[in-house]
């Protein structure tokens, strides 16, 4: 088994003054995608944004193949090659299509301003209703086209780990399909790391490598989706009695 | 882009010719009183851009003022000089303020702003020595080009609209491009700019620093304009009036601070001469009702202000084509 890429070590993270992380193990190997489920409220997001550096970890260790990150703030974080595609998208609306993914570039543009204008067509490859929708406004986007939009302006960070919260969040089965998909292209092809925040447990499932159980700040529970399966009680509670794997 | 030069060579047309149409003494001041507005108020807009709300403008306006005219009639030293260094040492005391404040959630910065300005307003009153108190600074010395006298309101009006058009330029530029992306992210949410690696803290202090700066510079301008200052254009009142003219003209758009400080400033003339007329008894409280009323009523139907309100009116009223929408030109 291949080293692991991103390692997080009893991490202990606040929201304002609740504790929501309550010492959190969890390491993502590269090239794969890691699902994170659980209830809501479990510190799904807030796991994420800690790892981003949005929220301050108050205790527990970070580390990006090896070199601490814990602490540093959200801008610095990106540079080193996480990037983060938060809850409810934050898409703006004020802003173009082109302008949010050159916003996604940004702590390149300043050097490598005509590389940054290229990588635009990295996104609009994967996406290509991007390219469509390219002087439209944020705000004018379906929610569909507005997840698209997300990802590929995380992408545009060019990062070694996406960390993705609820991407299919109010989305259509089709379009859901169409961003899985996506996300194991990139794998396939750009040898991306994936870190998944999924309500929708059954496309977790059937996208990710493995899958970490979260509870009330803490992981419960981790394997493949193979062994989760077998885990009565997690077919229980997230999955329904009748559910399989492949369909 | 062109379109923006073609507006801005318009403008600057506009600007230089418009003494000779209205040469009045009266009119040149209020011409020159708007461009010193139009400068503190493309400060508020560059703050507003990144979603900020300032109720001290006023305080930095003052501090140009009399930091250039202490500095320029106690020591002898030259007013451009003075100008030049009270609008830095401004910037200075701006980041001074910036640094505990910044942090703190919009709300609560409006707030500390406000106590800041009013704070240098009371200093302003109360150190007497430095400031001459209440009666304020006399004989202040006017600007001078190689011995020639800038007093006279046509040769003013040219250097204080050179410098707001100056001014309307840089902030354009600072708004434009990946600055102006990143500060409109941030508008929108500081979170999600940050975690596109955008330095919010950074940009943050930048625009609240320049806004200060743009102020200073304009009181620097009046100080040596009217060449006698005292602490009541510096009141809180003069920052509310400032705010007031940034939400007509749209607290994001650079043109709208041009055409909010005008309507303001005539606005506010008119006030005056007018209501006496129609109510003769009443006292000088009545102005600030009917800014209140208007700010209101502009935050109710214009809450992107007056220029952006009316272009959407226009888009609305104009007969719908078959041309395809333009979303990227709003």
């Amino acid at each position: 088994m291949t080293a692991s890429l991103l390692q997080v070590s009893g991490l202990v993270a606040r929201r304002g003054s609740v504790e929501v992380l309550h010492g959190i193990d969890l390491e993502a190997r590269p090239g794969e995608i890691l699902a994170i489920i659980g209830p809501n409220g479990a510190g799904k997001s807030t796991l994420l944004g800690a790892i981003a550096g949005v929220y301050p970890a108050r205790a527990g260790r970070i580390t990006l193949a090896g070199r601490p990150i814990t602490g540093l703030p959200a801008e610095a974080v990106v540079r080193l090659g996480i990037s983060l595609v938060p809850e409810r998208r934050q898409v703006w609306s004020g802003l173009t299509v082109r302008e949010h993914l050159l916003l996604g570039g940004y702590h390149r543009y300043w050097r490598h301003r005509s590389e940054v204008r290229a990588d635009v067509a990295l996104p609009q490859g994967i996406f290509p209703r991007l390219l469509d929708l390219d002087r439209r406004l944020g705000g004018s986007l379906s929610g569909g086209e507005q997840q698209m939009l997300a990802i590929g302006r995380g992408l545009m960070a060019r990062p070694r780990i996406l960390l993705l919260d609820e991407p299919s969040l109010g989305l259509g089965p089709l379009i859901v399909r169409e961003i899985v998909h996506a996300l194991d292209r990139l794998r396939r092809a750009e040898g991306l790391t994936v870190i998944l925040v999924e309500q929708n447990v059954k496309a977790a499932m059937a996208t990710a490598d493995r899958v970490a159980v979260m509870e009330r700040g803490r992981i419960v529970l981790r394997g493949t989706p193979a062994e989760l399966l077998a885990h009565p009680g997690i077919k229980a509670a997230y999955l329904g009695k009748g559910y399989e794997i492949a369909g | 882009m062109t379109r923006r030069g073609a507006g801005l060579a318009l403008l600057a047309c506009g600007i230089a010719g418009l003494p000779f149409l209205a040469s009045s003494a009266y009119l040149l001041t209020v011409f020159n009183i708007i461009g010193l507005s139009t400068i503190v108020t493309l400060g508020l807009i560059l703050l507003g851009s990144s979603g900020q709300v300032s109720l001290g403008q006023a305080a930095f306006y003052g501090l140009g003022a009399y930091g250039s005219a202490l500095l320029s009639r106690d020591l002898g030293w030259s007013p451009w000089a003075t100008i030049a260094i009270a609008t830095a040492a401004t910037a200075g005391v701006a980041y001074l303020v910036g640094v505990p404040t910044l942090r703190l959630a919009e709300h609560f910065f409006v707030l500390a702003t406000l106590g800041f300005g009013i704070i240098v307003n009371v200093l302003m009153v109360q150190l007497v020595d430095v400031t001459g108190g209440a009666s304020g600074l006399r004989d202040i010395p006017g600007l001078r080009i190689a011995g020639v006298s800038l007093a006279a309101d046509r040769a003013f009006y040219y250097l204080v609209w050179g410098l707001a058009l100056a001014a309307l330029l840089l902030a354009q530029n600072i708004t434009s491009h990946r600055t102006g992306r990143a500060l409109r992210a941030i508008l929108g949410s500081e979170v999600g700019a940050a975690a596109l690696g955008v330095e919010v803290s950074r940009y943050k202090m930048q625009v609240f620093v320049a806004s200060a700066a743009y102020a200073a510079l304009a009181g620097g301008l009046y100080a040596h304009y009217i060449r006698f200052i005292s602490p009541s254009p510096f009141s809180l009142y003069a920052s509310l009036f400032f705010l007031i003219m940034a939400v007509v003209g749209g607290l994001t758009n650079i043109w709208g601070g041009l055409f909010g400080a005008a309507l303001i400033t005539i606005l506010d003339q008119v006030i005056r001469a007018q209501v006496p007329r129609v109510f003769p008894r009443v006292g000088g409280e009545y102005q600030t009702a009917i800014y209140g009323i208007l700010l209101v009523l502009i935050m109710i139907f214009f809450p992107s202000g007056i220029v952006r309100g009316a272009l959407d009116l226009g888009r609305l009223l104009r007969p719908v084509g078959p041309e395809p929408a333009k979303g990227g030109s709003a």
